[in-house]
């Protein structure tokens, strides 16, 4: 009586539709690998199934680098006056624990003059201290993510989560934050994108 | 006081240049644009909406470039961040889902013009056009998640780990997915 191991009887079946589809995904066990390496039938089965998404990627990947070309977007300008607020907004906080240390409570009084940026936009003035209070209030919200490296993937999602949240704070802050204006005053000597408005000093 | 401040302004430029090829935005979308607009053209079905989800993606990568770890591809960093962005649209339902608008909305029909024509001849491109088409098809009774995760491993060419880790979920939620794709596409070859 001639008994058949059940790897002898893999390679006696051809790959299910669903075993076909595990080597598209990527997630192929060994038994029916080891069929299809020596069954000519299934490569070619496995070649028709894998057709559909190579055209897809090359044809899809055509017509996007063709969008690409043909509508350029203005991003590197966006990107640098966000960086520039972005730069603006680190110096000002920056200036104003320096400012906070030496100037006078009675000096800060007197600044509570509206100062229009590059934007357009304009805040109402507030009182140095109510800004300093909302700076201070900023910088706690975009405290760095410490960067911990996890051997469990639970905790580098949530990790990966914590950072995708980070930038996402850290972005609404450096577009929203009212020490755009501030950052005029603060770094005011140098006044880059002042143009009409009037620029504080601090003497 | 002027000359702290210019002290502690050079010191944050310092900071700010420390890091990688993110710090150039003019090279990051030059390389990385192609492949994030199809992902999220793809992805939503709305090619207009794309266009600036794409464009937001960058800015937030960029804003954020200091985050980056470099323990996963820029291409996938920016994938997750592109996943986060339609994520909000889907919740602020600002876009048609791929049904209502029509999956002709993205014509790749003259793509065949831009495909490498001593690499294919006519009637190979004329095919890759068909089954691209039935690729679309399939893809439009798929969601938003599942089309993400088709195109994560079969235009991205993710393996599933790395999509399971993007899109946070379960390893085997994202097998089940992607066979639940696969059928779809081999329905549409099939009619
Ligand atoms: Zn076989």
């Amino acid at each position: 009586m001639n008994t058949m191991s059940s790897r002898q009887l893999t390679h006696l079946f051809h790959l299910s539709e669903d075993q076909i589809d595990d080597v598209l995904i990527g997630d192929l066990t060994a038994e029916p690998a080891a069929h299809l390496k020596q069954c000519a039938e299934c490569q070619t089965r496995l070649e028709a199934a894998k057709a559909p998404m190579a055209s897809f990627a090359t044809v899809s990947m055509a017509w996007s680098e063709r969008q690409s070309a043909t509508a350029p977007i203005t991003l590197a300008q966006a990107a640098n006056s966000a960086g520039q607020r972005r730069a603006n907004w680190v110096a000002t906080v920056t200036a104003m624990l320096l400012v906070a240390v030496s100037i006078p409570l009675t000096m800060r009084e007197k600044h509570t003059q509206v100062v229009a940026s590059d934007t357009g936009v304009s805040t109402p003035a507030k009182p140095a201290a109510v800004q300093q209070a909302s700076n201070n209030a900023e910088q706690a919200q975009v405290q760095p993510v410490a960067i911990v490296h996890h051997e469990h993937p639970a905790a580098q999602l949530a990790q990966d989560n914590e950072m995708l949240q980070a930038i996402n704070r850290e972005l609404d802050a450096s577009v929203q934050s009212p020490s755009d204006n501030f950052g005029l005053m603060a770094v005011g000597g140098t006044a880059a994108h002042g143009r009409n408005a009037p620029v504080q000093t601090w003497d | 006081m002027q000359l702290a401040l210019d002290v502690t302004m050079s010191n944050v430029q310092v900071v700010e240049r420390s890091s990688s090829e993110l710090d150039d935005i003019d090279a990051l979308v030059r390389t990385y644009r192609p492949r994030l607009l199809r992902f999220v053209t793809f992805s939503i079905g709305d090619p207009d909406l794309a266009e600036s989800i794409t464009q937001d993606c960058f800015l937030k990568a960029y804003n954020g470039r200091d985050k980056f770890r470099g323990d996963c591809s820029v291409n996938t960093w920016l994938t997750s961040i592109a996943l986060n962005l339609i994520r909000d649209q889907q919740r602020l339902q600002k876009f048609r889902f791929w049904r209502q608008a029509r999956a002709t909305a993205i014509d790749v029909s003259d793509a065949a013009n831009f495909l490498a024509s001593h690499e294919s001849s006519a009637e190979a491109r004329i095919l890759a056009i068909e089954r691209t088409e039935q690729v679309q098809a399939a893809l439009a009774n798929l969601s938003v998640n599942q089309r993400a995760i088709f195109l994560m491993r079969f235009a991205e060419d993710m393996d599933l780990s790395e999509i399971a880790a993007t899109i946070s979920m379960p390893i085997n939620t994202v097998k089940t997915h992607l066979h639940r794709a696969l059928k779809a596409v081999r329905a549409e070859v099939g009619r």
